[in-house]
């Protein structure tokens, strides 16, 4: 099943005022007008549900949760003194005021349903749209900080968990059709050859000259062949040697429900093998994806109530990931 | 001997040695001095120079601007000619080569060839076909009925339509005095 192969779904648009510089030259002005403006808009009913957050307000940990969650970036976490967000907890999504570019807006779904991200997106932008004039050329489209965005400022990315194809023979080929498409796939945690916990991010590298569905569609596109060859890879798995992934999980299962210490890298090992598990009936925990968010740095010093780093991390992580396992 | 008779700068790139060099570069659009040692020297590829500034400049440039050295207008190596700025946010070309990031949308004029040729090595195209802003689809409308006013105008008083011809001048005045306004 293809949503047990795509974890989540992100849209982002990215958009500048006409009027205001793109935040990072460091005009403090601006910056503020940036975010008065926005904040003068947020009690229109286009924005029901949404707060906003400035970042300087808020503790470090409290800013490093929502950048666990993906609700902020850490380009918006390092530029915390002059940046805001507007963000939706329920519906997961938010509009970065004040990182890279002057807005950044952002919805994310579980599973594979980049249009309704994209929607979201689009309504937003609208909102938006009234305040003021955007920075839009005739030819070259929405005007961002970096050339990486400019045109449609779109990036349409999907989370994948592909702990079968990510170790087979195929990655090679699968550089190729991922490229060929104006793609990208990379390691979502960290770099190196083996990507933690088997996921990988797949987004648009183009911008301009196609259209925002035209990009939707081919990020869509490849995130279904490469999840048909996960599960390809997975049921060929099953047949050859079922009893080998079982014990493997049911290890991983063993792991999360006895350690007393667990480093985040020995997470993502047993987290990837629970979540195969999950996907193949081995065993049931329907809430398996959400145990990425908790067993970061910051989400275990949130439920710690104290900074924590180290041995006292790796313990936390341990007695958290006990607890959520046992639900 | 007095050590102040010779006391010499601290290379700007380490912080550490003594500068041995003493360049000029261009910087934000003004001439500066750059003390360098030996160690920076080599490690930034210059040359202990054996023609004149040009020479130096060019390679310092380079230097930092790494790999889209290639990007800089012809004559900037000389020293003599500014690097170009943008006259709104005052980014430098060297600023954006080196950060990678534009300054404000005017950034885009003022550094028009290299972005247009970076955006067409990235995307293979140069021309938009996504959404666009409500006031940019306005503004074209607004720009088409003022066309057609005009063509109207000018045909009604080719044909001797004296009386079209004036209404249609005050609507276009109207226009115009409502743009400016």
């Amino acid at each position: 099943m293809r949503h047990d192969v795509v974890i989540s779904s992100r849209v982002r648009l990215a958009r500048n005022f006409e009027d205001i510089s793109f935040h990072h030259s460091g005009m403090s002005a601006d910056a503020d007008a940036c975010i008065s403006r926005v904040a003068s808009a947020i009690r229109g009913k286009a924005w029901a549900g949404y707060q906003l957050q400035c970042l300087r307000d808020m503790s470090d940990t409290a800013c490093a949760v929502l950048c666990e969650d993906g609700l902020i970036t850490p380009e918006l976490l390092a530029a915390a003194d002059n940046a805001a967000a507007m963000i939706h907890y329920e519906d997961a999504c938010s509009v970065l005021v004040n990182g890279t570019d002057n807005l950044r807006i952002q919805a994310l779904r579980p599973g594979l349903n980049l249009h309704s991200a994209a929607q979201e997106c689009f309504r937003l932008e609208e909102a938006i749209a009234r305040l003021a004039p955007m920075a839009f050329d005739e030819k070259l489209g929405y005007l961002t900080a970096s050339l990486d965005d400019t045109g449609t400022g779109l990036r349409a990315s999907l989370l994948l968990h592909l702990p079968m194809l990510g170790k087979s023979d195929k990655m090679a080929e699968v550089g190729r059709l991922v490229s060929a498409q104006g793609l990208n796939l990379r390691c979502a945690f960290g770099e190196g050859a083996d990507a933690p916990g088997d996921v990988y991010h797949l987004s648009n590298l183009v911008t301009l000259g196609r259209t925002e569905e035209e990009l939707i569609a081919a990020v869509t596109a490849m995130g279904i062949q490469l999840s048909d060859m996960e599960c390809a890879l997975r049921d060929e798995v099953l047949r050859s040697d079922r009893a080998a992934l079982e014990n493997a999980v049911n290890l991983a299962m063993g792991v999360m429900l006895t350690a007393t210490s667990l480093s985040l890298q020995e997470f993502y090992q047993r987290w990837s093998k629970l979540r195969l598990g999950t996907a193949l009936g081995i065993l049931t925990m329907p809430g398996v994806d959400a145990l990425l968010a908790q067993a970061q740095p910051a989400h275990l010093c949130a439920y710690a109530e104290e900074e924590l780093d180290g041995k006292a991390l790796d313990a936390c992580r341990a007695d958290r990931m006990r607890e959520l396992a046992q639900r | 001997m007095d050590d102040k008779r010779f006391f010499r700068a601290t290379c700007q790139e380490c912080g550490v040695n003594e500068a041995d060099y003493t360049v000029s570069i261009m910087r934000e659009g003004k001439l500066c001095l750059c003390h360098l040692c030996s160690e920076c020297m080599e490690k930034l590829n210059i040359n202990v120079p054996t023609g004149g500034v040009t020479t130096l400049l060019g390679s310092l440039i380079a230097a930092i601007a790494g790999e889209a050295a290639s990007l800089m207008p012809r004559g900037a190596a000389a020293g003599l000619e500014k690097v170009p700025v943008c006259s709104r946010c005052e980014t430098s070309l060297s600023d954006f080569v080196r950060g990678g990031f534009l300054g404000c949308p005017a950034c885009y004029n003022a550094f028009h060839d290299h972005v247009e040729k970076l955006l067409l090595e990235r995307n293979g195209s140069l021309m938009h076909t996504g959404r666009r802003p409500c006031h940019a689809d306005e503004a074209r409308r607004r720009m088409a009925a003022y066309d057609e006013l005009v063509t109207s105008m000018e045909w009604a008083a080719a044909n001797e339509d004296y009386e079209t011809a004036a209404r249609l001048r005050d609507q276009i005045r109207a226009m115009e005095e409502g743009d400016q306004a």
